[in-house]
C-alpha cells in the first residue's frame, strides 16, 4: 500500500486553473475514460438441460399444489386435513368435567395453591386434606362465587389472606368443574360438584357483594 | 471538444455523472452515517443476547428498542440510501440521459432522512409498533411514503425520456422495483395502521410485505447493479438475453407469493402456505438462470475481478445470492421449516441475504459510482482490502456460526425432554461467535467510511494516475 500524499494547498487566489478544470470536463487519466463500453447482452440460446429442469421442476410444484391447496378451502388449516373449520361437521366436544376442571385451575389457582394442592405455610391455606374443601358442597361454592377474606383455621393451621371472588368470572359449569376436579384430587375423596347446585346457591346469594368471613361459613348448612 | 480521445458516449456519460454528483454524495453520505449506527445498535443487540444486564438500566436501550432500532436503520438507512444513490444512477446512465428536476432527489432524500431520524427517535423512546420491519411509529410513515413515491416517480420519468433504442435488462429490473415498492409500502400501511384488517388478515399482509422488502426492492435493485457493473468492467456482453428474460419474469412472478412461508403452522388457510412453498421453491428458477448467467459471463476473468475493488465486493455478493436464495427455498420446505423456525437459523439466513448479498453488492456499486460522480480515485486501496477481508469474514463467520447453532437449537427445540433453558445455554458459544463477526464487519466499515470521507475531501490523492486497483499487476483499464 502506497502512503496517500496531500495535495499542495494554494490560496484560491492564486491557484491555477485551466480550462478543463473550470468547466469540470473529464482528464482522460480519470474514470469515465478508462472504462469499457456500456454493458449490452449477448444471444446464446438457454441450455437445453437447463429448460427441462424447469420445466420437470414447475410440474412438481403443480403437482404439490394441486395435492396440498385443497380446491382453495379457506376453512383447512393444516396439510393433513386434521384441522378443519367447518360449522356442519363440527363435532360437540365432550364437557369431562374433571379434565376441564384440572385445566381452569392450572390456570387460575396454582399461583397461591401450588400444583401440589398444598397452599404455602403461613400464607395460603393447602387444599388438599382440607375439610372445608371436603365436607359440604354449599361452603366451597360460596367461596368461589364470593370471595374469603379473613382468619381462618385450616386442618390447625392459621392463616390470614384474601380469597378473590370468581363468581363473575367463570360459569356455573365451570366452577363445578374446578371444584370437581379439587375435591378429588391429591387422595381427596369428596363427591364431585354439580352444576345445579352452583346454580341455585347463585341465585340465593343475589347480588351480595360482601365477600364470606370464615365465621360466616361455618354457619352454612 | 479540447479532448479528441473523448466519444460522445463518454460525454453523455460525464454529463450524466455530474448531474448526479449533488444527489448521488447526499444518499452516500446518509447511507455511511446509518451504516456506523446501525452497526453499533447491532454490537449492543448482540451483546444483550449473550450478556443480559448490558445496557439493561436505561429504558432507552432495551432489548425490543434497539433489535427495531437496529433492524430499521441498517434497511432504511443504509440499504435505502445507497440503493437510492446507486440505483438511479445506474438507470440514468443506461437510459443516456442527464438527471432532470434534480431538486426532487433532494426534497426526497431530505423527507427520507427526516423521517427515518423521527422514526429511529420513536423507537427508542417507546413508539414503535409491533410489526417487524414497520416498527417505527405511524406518525413518520406519510414522510416515508412520500419519499419513495417521489424516489419511484423519478426512475420511472428517468426511463421516460430515455435516449437509448435498447432496454437493457437492468433497467427491467430497476423499473419494475420501481414500481413495486412504493405499491408495497403504501399498500400495507393502509392494510395494517389507518384501516386496520381483521386479525390472521394482518399477519398474511405483514409477511406479504416483509419478505417483499427484500424479494421486490432490494434483491432486483441489486440484481440490476450487478447486471450492470459485471460486463461493464469486464468489457464482455452478458452472456444471455434469453437468460435474462426467464430470471426477470421468474423473479417478477414467484417472489410475490413467497413470504407465506413464514407462516407456516400459523392459524391460515393452508392453501395460502401451499402457494408460499411453491413459490419459493420456484424461485430456485431465477436464481440459478441469473447465478448462470453471471457465471459464464465472470469465466476467464477471475484476476481482473480479484483486482478491481467494485467487482471483487460485487461478485462476492452475487454468490451469496445464490447461495441465500437456494438456503431460503429450503427453509421454505415443512419439514426443513419445522427444525430452522423461532431459531437463530433465520437470523443468520436474513444476515446472508440483506448483508452478504444486498450490502456488499451495494459496497461494490458505491465503489464503481462514487469515483465517478467525484472525478477522484478512491485514496487508499489498503483500506479498500481491509474492507473487504474485514466484511467477507465477518459475514461468513456469523452465516455459518448463526446457521450450525441455529440448527442444532431447533432439533433441540423439537425435543420436548430437553429443558428451554439448557437449549439458551447451548447457543451461547454461537452468540458470541456473532459478537465477533459483528466487531469484524464494524472494522470493515469504519475503514470503508473512512475512504469515503477522505474522498469527499479530497485532502489525499493518489500518486498515480489511473483507477485504484487492488493488486500491483497492471490492468486494461477499468475498475
Amino acid at each position: 500500500m502506497t502512503p496517500p500524499q496531500k495535495p499542495k494547498k494554494q490560496p484560491f487566489e492564486t491557484a491555477q486553473f485551466d480550462d478543463e478544470a473550470l468547466h469540470g470536463r473529464h482528464d482522460p487519466a480519470l474514470p469515465v475514460y478508462q472504462e469499457k463500453g456500456e454493458p449490452f447482452e449477448g444471444n446464446s440460446e438457454m441450455p437445453f438441460a437447463l429448460f427441462v429442469a424447469v420445466v420437470f421442476l414447475a410440474f412438481g410444484m403443480g403437482v404439490y399444489l394441486t395435492r396440498y391447496s385443497f380446491d382453495f378451502d379457506f376453512f383447512i388449516y393444516d396439510h393433513n386435513k386434521h384441522l378443519i373449520l367447518d360449522a356442519g361437521s363440527i363435532k360437540e366436544e365432550v364437557w369431562d368435567p374433571l379434565v376441564q376442571g384440572e385445566k381452569i385451575f392450572k390456570k387460575n389457582c396454582t399461583q397461591c395453591h401450588q400444583t401440589t394442592g398444598l397452599g404455602v405455610p403461613g400464607s395460603y391455606p393447602p387444599l388438599a386434606g382440607s375439610s372445608w374443601l371436603l365436607g359440604i358442597d354449599a361452603i366451597p361454592v360460596r367461596v368461589l362465587l364470593k370471595g374469603l377474606e379473613g382468619p381462618i383455621e385450616v386442618e390447625k393451621a392459621q392463616f390470614n389472606g384474601a380469597m378473590p371472588t370468581f363468581g363473575t368470572k367463570f360459569s356455573d359449569k365451570q366452577i363445578a368443574a374446578v371444584l370437581s376436579y379439587v375435591r378429588q384430587a391429591w387422595g381427596n375423596a369428596a363427591p364431585a360438584v354439580q352444576e345445579g347446585t352452583v346454580t341455585q346457591i347463585r341465585q340465593a346469594l343475589g347480588d351480595r357483594s360482601r365477600v364470606f368471613s370464615a365465621t360466616e361459613l361455618m354457619s352454612v348448612k | 471538444m479540447n479532448n479528441p480521445t473523448m466519444t460522445l458516449s463518454q460525454m453523455t456519460l460525464s454529463q450524466i455523472d455530474r448531474s448526479l454528483k449533488g444527489s448521488g454524495i447526499f444518499f452516500v453520505s446518509w447511507a455511511c452515517i446509518w451504516l456506523l449506527v446501525g452497526t453499533l445498535f447491532a454490537l449492543i443487540t448482540s451483546i444483550k443476547l449473550q450478556y443480559p444486564p448490558f445496557l439493561s438500566g436505561y429504558e432507552w436501550f432495551t432489548f425490543g428498542r434497539v433489535r427495531a432500532a437496529h433492524l430499521n436503520v441498517v434497511a432504511y438507512g443504509w440499504v435505502n440510501n445507497a440503493l437510492f444513490a446507486v440505483g438511479l444512477w445506474v438507470m440514468a446512465r443506461l437510459c443516456k440521459s442527464p438527471v432532470r428536476h434534480k431538486g426532487m432527489l433532494y426534497v426526497a432524500g431530505s423527507f427520507w432522512n427526516l423521517g427515518l431520524l423521527l422514526g429511529v427517535g420513536g423507537i427508542f423512546m417507546g413508539h414503535n409498533s409491533a410489526v417487524e420491519w414497520l416498527e417505527m411509529p405511524t406518525y413518520v410513515s406519510p414522510l416515508l411514503a412520500v419519499a419513495y413515491v417521489l424516489i419511484g416517480a423519478w426512475g420511472v420519468l428517468a426511463f421516460w425520456h430515455r435516449e437509448s433504442d435498447h432496454v437493457y435488462v437492468s433497467q427491467w429490473y430497476l423499473l419494475a422495483a420501481f414500481f413495486w415498492f412504493p405499491w408495497l409500502y403504501t399498500i400495507v400501511q393502509m392494510l395494517i395502521f389507518f384501516t386496520p384488517m381483521q386479525g390472521v388478515m394482518q399477519s398474511i399482509t405483514h409477511w406479504w410485505f416483509a419478505h417483499n422488502v427484500l424479494g421486490l426492492w432490494m434483491t432486483p435493485i441489486c440484481v440490476a447493479i450487478v447486471y450492470y457493473i459485471l460486463p461493464k468492467v469486464l468489457g464482455k456482453p452478458i452472456h444471455s438475453y434469453y437468460l435474462s428474460v426467464v430470471g426477470f419474469w421468474s423473479l417478477a412472478l414467484f417472489y410475490n407469493w413467497a413470504g407465506m412461508h413464514h407462516l407456516i403452522g400459523g392459524p391460515i388457510p393452508v392453501w395460502m402456505i401451499s402457494a408460499g412453498i411453491v413459490g419459493s421453491i420456484m424461485m430456485f428458477v431465477p436464481v440459478i438462470v441469473t447465478a448462470i448467467n453471471h457465471h459464464i459471463t465472470a469465466m476467464g476473468s477471475l484476476r481482473d475481478i480479484w483486482n478491481s475493488p467494485s467487482l471483487r465486493f460485487i461478485v462476492f455478493g452475487a454468490m451469496n445470492y445464490t447461495l441465500s436464495s437456494a438456503f431460503g427455498s429450503l427453509m421454505a420446505l415443512r419439514s426443513f421449516n419445522k427444525i430452522t423456525h423461532f431459531t437463530h437459523f433465520t437470523v443468520g439466513h436474513a444476515h446472508h441475504g440483506a448483508y452478504g448479498f444486498v450490502t456488499m453488492v451495494l459496497f461494490g456499486g458505491i465503489y464503481f459510482m462514487l469515483p465517478r460522480l467525484l472525478n477522484r480515485e478512491w485514496p487508499s486501496a489498503g483500506l479498500i482490502r481491509m474492507h473487504f477481508w474485514c466484511c467477507s469474514s465477518g459475514i461468513i463467520l456469523m452465516v455459518v456460526a448463526l446457521s450450525i447453532g441455529g440448527w442444532f437449537q431447533g432439533l433441540k427445540m423439537n425435543n420436548p425432554n430437553i429443558p428451554f433453558l439448557d437449549i439458551v445455554r447451548f447457543t451461547l458459544p454461537y452468540l458470541h461467535a456473532r459478537t465477533l463477526a459483528g466487531l469484524l464487519l464494524l472494522c470493515g466499515h469504519v475503514a470503508f467510511v473512512v475512504n469515503v470521507v477522505w474522498m469527499l475531501r479530497g485532502s489525499y490523492v493518489r500518486s498515480e494516475t489511473g483507477p485504484t486497483l487492488l493488486s500491483p499487476v497492471p490492468n486494461s483499464g477499468g475498475l
